[in-house]
């Protein structure tokens, strides 16, 4: 989502208090919030739950957005912070880990069988998120922001609150390790 | 960063982040390094599957849920401000019943029809010698009832 002047005036108005601008907000950042959270954790109960926790906390504080990065990149940090804390506790890193279970993927699942070609692609997906599940968080944030989200480098470093060579070399190191754990499967296919 | 394998530049000359100079350098290293082209064709292809990856439908009504718990929230937190009023409220809301209605027996008490007759007849005959040599207020009202007050017409027929 592009960070646009329409968004600045709400805001502003949600920084004075206005509850309407305050429910506009959520309503226009809600789904990216939950997306980017689904792509890092791959559960989708644990993404709808961090998503709300991460506007729990990001609406009180409101006040505190200095307009320093685009406001999605804010929630995006607040939203990675709640993940990092949450993957110290021993019940989610259950989930964060090798035993997610092929149910977290349901997401990515078509309701109907689809054909062999698709089957194929939703078979490379599915293997894609377990890679991308198998790297640091770090690694993993860095590439959805990147990839899926399509956040400029400036972007991610504001968001992350890295430099910019950071970004740069924690990126090519995701993507490298990405495309190691793909390679087989890539090599099974040729 | 090797200067015979430029690796770390392929991630950002996919993304189209490097300087002429140096996209003309890695172009000219992948036509020479099967290698480097191998991984950069690996790099180009995550980036494109990465980039097709469905996006996940979102949980219908997730915005109005987080808008709803966020005025639980809020309600929980103006009642949090006033930390004993929850537990105090009800004992005060009695006490200050009660205080009321000892106020108003109070004033009652005060302002009786004994008293109120006292205080009228205080301000007829405040001026009479025997009125102020009465030592209490039984002997004020018998002198009262004995000398009930003139009506104005009396008091101008006198004069």
């Amino acid at each position: 989502m592009v960070y646009t002047d329409e968004q600045h005036e709400l805001i502003v108005a949600a920084q004075a208090g206005d509850e309407n601008a305050l429910a506009r907000l959520v309503q226009l950042h809600a789904s990216d919030v939950y997306r980017f959270l689904l792509h890092l954790c791959g559960n989708q109960a644990l993404a709808e739950d961090l998503s709300q926790e991460t506007f729990l906390r990001a609406l009180p504080a409101i006040q505190k957005y200095e307009f320093r990065a685009p406001f999605r990149a804010w929630l995006f940090r607040i939203a990675v912070n709640l993940l990092r804390d949450d993957r110290r506790r021993v019940a989610v890193r259950k989930l964060l880990g090798s035993d997610i279970s092929d149910d977290d993927y349901l997401h990515l699942a078509s309701a109907d069988p689809p054909p062999d070609t698709l089957a194929e692609k939703e078979e490379f997906r599915r293997e894609l998120n377990q890679a991308l599940n198998k790297l640091p968080l770090a690694l993993r944030t860095v590439v959805v922001m990147r990839d899926l989200e399509e956040m400029s480098y400036v972007e991610i470093s504001q968001a992350l609150g890295w430099r910019l060579g950071t970004v740069k070399s924690r990126l090519f190191r995701a993507r490298q390790e990405l495309a190691a754990l793909l390679r087989p499967y890539w090599e099974d296919q040729e | 960063m090797n200067r015979r394998h430029p690796r770390k530049l392929l991630s950002l000359y996919l993304d189209q982040a490097v300087s002429p100079a140096q996209k003309q350098r890695v172009e000219k290293h992948l036509q020479q390094c099967a290698g480097c082209a191998r991984e950069a064709a690996s790099l180009q292809r995550l980036r494109q599957e990465m980039s097709e990856l469905p996006r996940p439908p979102v949980p219908p009504g997730l915005a109005a849920r987080i808008m709803a718990q966020y005025r639980s929230q809020q309600r929980a937190s103006f009642w949090g401000s006033f930390d004993i009023a929850p537990r105090l409220l009800q004992p005060a809301m009695v006490l200050l019943l009660l205080l009321t209605m000892l106020a108003f027996v109070w004033k009652g008490r005060g302002e009786n029809i004994y008293d109120q007759a006292i205080k009228s007849y205080t301000a007829v005959y405040e001026n009479s010698s025997s009125w102020s040599s009465l030592n209490n207020d039984e002997e004020a009202l018998r002198f009262a009832l004995n000398h009930p007050p003139q009506s104005h017409q009396e008091r101008d027929n006198d004069q």
